[in-house]
């Protein structure tokens, strides 16, 4: 009658832990599925998910990978039956940013003299060549510069694998760079 | 048109943008991007990607919409776009009405435990003997040409099968936490193949994890380790020999 009664799951200690965590789930997702604003979808059913499992969380672990690996297998599960509902190639994600200037308007980014709008199709298709597990490690150390250790505590792969994956992704994203100059007809040709 | 960049030149640049140069090879590195104009559209292209990627993550406060979110309870599955709350104030709401039982009550379905890590050691016996208990079905089926694409992900090495002899049939990968516990870590893959029609499963992980086995644990049960690259392999069989890992090999072909 009087056994140990379970302890019931703080949930400001809950929000608090996952707020901090939500940034990186929110690239985890974005690079799994591609979308932005679906991302976000995933990392609030995510927070749901992972409230209802806290009382299982064993405070000793990781909360980050804990959480890490189910925004991993929600966001594939969403993305795979997505694809599967939609008849689409299995190997390829549309990945999108979440808004972009309308056309005739100044690109805010810094770097906009040299890169303009027509090169942001040319970076989301090569972002979205690259495979899940490259997108992954290379957005969480370009966005949120996450040291090659970070990256592999939070993938659950080894920093090594990690790193060559981000090398790989700069790789991709070089040659995209080459192949679009070379489709380009220089300006003052046209 | 721009030119490729080397291998060289693209360590460089790598190390230039996690700034893991030293200082030295910095300045020389930046003087070639100064003297270069292909060179520096390279790196301010990676640049650029960055900066892009960057201002999307900060268009909206993640944590308003996620925690708006959990502070909306709602009585079915649709689309949900987010009215800002702050996080301090939907807390306050949260920790006030006692949140436990209405976000018990929102519209994700139950999921099964599987995310969650084992915590005690079992056997390779237990854990073959688990697997049969609930089915010996794979979480997601693979066929032999997915084995480089599957293990690339998951090991960070690709392996492939050379050859399927009639007498294995792969039924596809698990993960080490649908386990009653840990046998070598919560991520290992686990491969559930039929010999002859008899339950066979290789447990395969990064080597840095490898706890070397010593054997399944059970009489009747034998198990079999082999590395490759990276990845160790233990087999959990009934025979007396390994069926399975031995077909694999490293995906040369890959990068």
């Amino acid at each position: 009658m009087f056994g140990s009664a379970k302890k019931q799951p703080d949930p400001s200690e809950f929000m608090l832990r996952f707020d901090q965590a939500a940034e990186r789930l929110l690239v985890i997702a974005w690079a799994i599925i591609g979308d932005r604003h679906w991302a976000e979808d995933v990392v609030q059913e995510v927070a749901v998910v992972a409230w209802r499992k806290y009382d299982q969380f064993d405070p000793n672990t990781d909360f980050n990978a804990w959480t890490a690996q189910i925004t991993r297998n929600i966001a594939r599960r969403r993305r795979d039956h997505e694809r599967r509902r939609q008849g689409a190639d299995l190997d390829h994600v549309d990945f999108t940013l979440a808004a972009r200037p309308e056309e005739g308007t100044t690109d805010p980014s810094p770097a906009a003299p040299l890169f303009g709008l027509e090169l942001d199709d040319t970076m989301t298709s090569a972002l979205g060549q690259l495979s899940e597990v490259a997108r992954s490690c290379f957005m969480l150390r370009s966005v949120l510069d996450f040291s090659y250790k970070e990256i592999a505590d939070v993938l659950e792969i080894p920093a090594g694998t990690a790193m060559s994956h981000v090398h790989r992704a700069r790789q991709q994203l070089a040659l995209a760079l080459v192949d679009h100059d070379g489709k380009t007809v220089p300006s003052g040709e046209g | 048109m721009l030119r490729h960049l080397n291998e060289d030149e693209l360590a460089m640049l790598s190390a230039y943008l996690d700034d893991d140069l030293t200082a030295e090879e910095r300045i020389v590195f930046e003087q070639q991007i100064a003297a270069d104009p292909e060179l520096r559209r390279h790196v301010e292209w990676q640049r650029h990607i960055q900066q892009q990627l960057k201002a999307d993550l900060e268009i909206q406060p993640l944590r308003e919409r996620v925690l708006a979110g959990i502070n909306q309870p709602r009585p079915s599955g649709r689309s949900r776009r987010l009215v800002l709350v702050s996080f301090a104030a939907a807390a306050a709401i949260l920790v006030y009405f006692g949140v436990g039982d209405w976000i018990g009550s929102l519209l994700v379905p139950e999921r099964d435990s599987s995310y969650l890590a084992p915590k005690q050691l079992v056997t390779p016996a237990q854990a073959y003997r688990s697997l049969i208990a609930n089915g010996f079905k794979p979480e997601e089926v693979c066929t032999p040409s997915q084995v480089a694409e599957w293990t690339g992900y998951h090991l960070g090495t690709q392996l492939v099968v050379a050859m399927l002899p009639d007498k294995v049939e792969l039924l596809g990968w698990s993960y080490g936490n649908s386990l009653p516990g840990t046998v070598i870590g919560r991520t290992s893959a686990v491969l559930l193949a039929r010999v002859e029609g008899r339950e066979t499963v290789v447990l395969m992980d990064d080597l840095e994890r490898d706890r070397d086995l010593p054997d399944a644990g059970e009489k009747g049960l034998h198990l079999f380790r082999a590395e490759l690259g990276n990845v160790v392999m233990y087999e959990i069989t009934p025979f007396d020999q390994p069926n399975v890992i031995n077909l694999f090999k490293l995906n040369n072909s890959a990068q």
